[in-house]
């Protein structure tokens, strides 16, 4: 099951002055002499630990379904986590890096009334992950190597992976996430060398992995329609627990390029296939489908307008039937190729202000009408980042129509820097989803989220 | 400060060095002589190094005196008549990694090529070409400050001829653009005129002045703590204050903590994987 993830927006941040008039004020002719401040300059040292703090307190706007452990308008989490990053260098042509996260969510103590499940505690409301996990060598000859968990970010493309394709992504809370924590590390090798103008980029993964979902009882649990009827679940393991994926980019004037292929297990959980299919409670095996892609995605800039594109052919995606037959694929979900495209824009023309729009288009050959989604899926998102007080206030907007008429989530974050150690941040999501659609169990998991970080640095 | 270049310079330091020691013994011609449209022309015509790698420190002071504190590291190296940047972020923790690379080609219809890379995404993205009036950073400097924009789009006039500031003779030229560059320079700068205050001895630019175009804002800015490093003034220290209607909404502080001159920087270090590999 898939859904659009959210990717935030970042530019390189522009200020405007404030609108407010001022406490102190100077007479004119100060205005030339200096200023007193506290200049604290980076400490040079072999190694460097950043991290940060957050404290999360989360309102669930709207009662979900008695399909989830919540069911009511309340509170859904009271979350405390602390990321770790440790950069080093183990001689003068080799780093490495190691960061983890820890989470702790304290919402099934102070609500006792809520039956959170056995997974979502373990596996949701407390759990610590390894993220980078790497080293690099730089090598006279131009070779680069890394190898380790890492994030391998290629494509252009915000709303849909046409060549953004190693890296998995955290769907626990889907349009919810950080920032930091859109896509996941994978072990993996990664090759490089620059040929003239062009980069040449090998990645092996070593233990491909797929998108992280939400356990049984969660809000978020995309098994939760098939739990209620009384289907039990199951897991088959992957044929080959490797990827291998090759990029070919370059930076011209104006504009990039880059040319992708892979093969590679498809992030997403489908159905491979139906065990006990007569009894009254067959079983579910959902795994991986192996996929091969090529892809190309370019920019260019003109002015204050950045045009991106990419387009690609996946082959072999498994594709959901409709409900009617869905148990009656027992040997699990069939393969098309499908034909992916993106066209997106951008404009910051206007002060503090970037504005995006990007259209997607997902094409199944072979199509029949057999399959849930149709045989054209568009989808838009659209976007909006302001920054003011010199950037201290950083408001961002996200909306996404899904493809295939399926709803539409929207997004609003403010974030307010109270200092470099504290940001205080505001977020609220609201999901609209069709009674047709295959999100329908989640449109009423709207969220009102408050964010406490502290950062911290040592070096 | 302005910066009035024919060769636009995104990176802040490269207007704090703008001031070469060639230009100290420039010319033949006497100071004296020479028109405000001269004086500028020299002070844009200077040698600032091939290349060179900066340690920074710039501070932003709110209107209730709260600082935040960015550092950060800048290569810069010279390619023909073309150059290009490389600035790295090390604080604070939540932008440590941020990287903005930037080639700004000598062909004047040619747009800079900018990307920009995001620890967070672990991407690099191709950025447009900014509205060059912004800020730099959430700085009170903006992209025009520190880039520069094109010399002839301006008239330049003697406000006074002779002024003295902490001992050192000063010209103070106002700059106002030319009626046919009027919208492509205000757009560019955001300003609608612009002082500056010029040493006479060795072209430096010591104060300036801009009055915005929106707000009934101005600009006050200052530089100090000159210093003749590997034969080139620098000017470590680079303030801005951001006024209006009198009273200071905003200031920066740009220090230069070490800078080098005219070392050997490798070109792969301008490159996108340089941004995505950080160059510790």
């Amino acid at each position: 099951m898939d859904f659009p993830a959210y990717r935030s927006a970042f530019k390189i941040t522009l200020s405007l002055c404030t609108l407010f008039s001022f406490n102190n004020s100077h007479s004119q002719t100060d205005f030339f002499n200096t200023i007193d401040v506290d200049i604290e300059q980076a400490i040079d040292s072999e190694i460097s630990v950043i991290g940060w703090i957050n404290q999360n307190i989360s309102y669930g706007l709207e009662a979900p379904s008695t399909l989830f452990s919540r069911t009511k308008s309340q509170l859904n989490g009271i979350q405390t986590s602390l990321y770790l990053q440790a950069d080093g260098s183990i001689s003068e042509k080799s780093n490495f890096r190691v960061s983890g996260k820890y989470y702790h969510d304290q919402i099934y103590r102070i609500l006792s009334e809520v039956p959170f499940s056995k997974e979502e505690q373990d596996q949701l409301r407390n759990r610590t992950e390894i993220r980078d996990f790497y080293i690099d060598y730089q090598a006279d000859n131009g070779l680069y190597v890394k190898v380790g968990n890492q994030i391998l970010a290629w494509g252009l493309a915000e709303y849909i992976r046409v060549s953004d394709l190693i890296n998995v992504e955290d769907q626990f809370a889907i349009a919810q996430q950080d920032l930091e924590d859109l896509r996941l590390q994978a072990p993996a090798t990664l090759l490089s060398y620059r040929l003239k103008d062009w980069l040449i980029d090998g990645v092996v993964t070593f233990d491909a992995d797929r998108n992280q979902i939400s356990p049984a009882g969660d809000e978020f649990d995309q098994f939760a329609s098939f739990r209620n009827i009384g289907l039990n679940l199951g897991r088959t393991d992957v044929d080959k627990r490797h990827e291998g994926f090759v990029r070919l980019s370059s930076q011209l004037r104006s504009g990039d390029f880059q040319l992708v292929a892979g093969e590679f297990n498809d992030n997403l959980l489908t159905l491979e296939s139906i065990t006990d299919s007569s009894s009254p409670n067959p079983t579910l095996n959902f795994g991986q489908n192996r996929m091969r892609a090529i892809a190309a995605a370019a920019n260019w800039v003109e002015g204050s307008w950045l045009f991106y594109g990419e387009a690609g052919i996946h082959y072999d995606r498994a594709v959901r039937p409709t409900q009617a037959v869905f148990l009656t694929q027992t040997d699990g979900w069939s393969e098309k190729d499908q034909l992916l495209a993106v066209a997106g824009i951008e404009y910051n023309g206007f002060s503090n202000l970037l504005l995006s729009l990007e259209l997607d288009s997902i094409h199944t050959r072979g199509h029949d009408s057999l399959m849930l989604l149709p045989e054209d899926q568009i989808s838009l998102g659209a976007r909006f980042y302001w920054t003011a007080l010199n950037e201290r206030l950083q408001v961002l907007g996200v909306w996404n129509k899904l493809a295939a008429n399926a709803g539409q989530v929207s997004r609003l974050s403010v974030d307010y820097t109270w200092s470099d150690n504290l940001d205080i941040s505001f977020l609220w999501v609201d999901y609209h989803t069709n009674e047709d659609s295959i999100f329908y169990e989640f449109r009423n998991n709207d969220v009102l989220q408050l964010q406490l970080r502290y950062n911290f640095q040592w070096r | 400060m302005m910066k009035l270049g024919s060769s636009k310079i995104f990176i802040a330091f490269r207007l704090i060095t703008s001031c070469a020691i060639a230009l100290y013994f420039f010319t033949a011609v006497k100071a004296d002589e020479l028109s405000a449209a001269d004086v500028m022309e020299k002070v844009d015509t200077r040698y600032d190094g091939d290349s060179s790698i900066g340690e920074l420190t710039m501070v932003l002071v709110d209107r209730r005196d709260r600082q935040r504190t960015r550092n950060l590291r800048i290569y810069s190296k010279d390619f023909g008549d073309d150059s290009k940047t490389l600035s790295l972020f090390e604080s604070p923790s939540d932008i440590r990694g941020t990287a903005y690379l930037n080639f700004d080609w000598n062909d004047a219809n040619q747009d800079d090529d900018s990307w920009l890379y995001l620890p967070a995404l672990q991407r690099v993205k191709r950025i447009a070409s900014s509205d060059t009036s912004d800020s730099f950073m959430g700085s009170d400097f903006t992209f025009a400050d520190i880039n520069g924009y094109e010399i002839d789009w301006f008239n330049y006039t003697f406000v006074n001829e002779s002024e003295v500031i902490d001992g050192h003779e000063v010209w103070v030229i106002e700059a106002t653009p030319k009626p046919e560059f009027k919208d492509r320079a205000e757009e560019a700068t955001g300003y609608s005129k612009m002082q500056t205050w010029i040493r006479k001895d060795i072209f430096v630019q010591v104060r300036g002045q801009a009055w915005e175009l929106k707000g009934n804002r101005i600009k006050y800015f200052n530089s100090s703590e000159l210093e003749l490093i590997d034969d080139i003034w620098t000017t470590k220290r680079l303030q801005a204050i951001t006024t209006r209607n009198g009273r200071q909404e905003h200031a920066s502080v740009l220090q230069i903590n070490s800078i080098k001159y005219n070392i050997e920087i490798d070109d792969e270090t301008f490159s996108t994987e340089s941004m995505q590999r950080g160059l510790d």
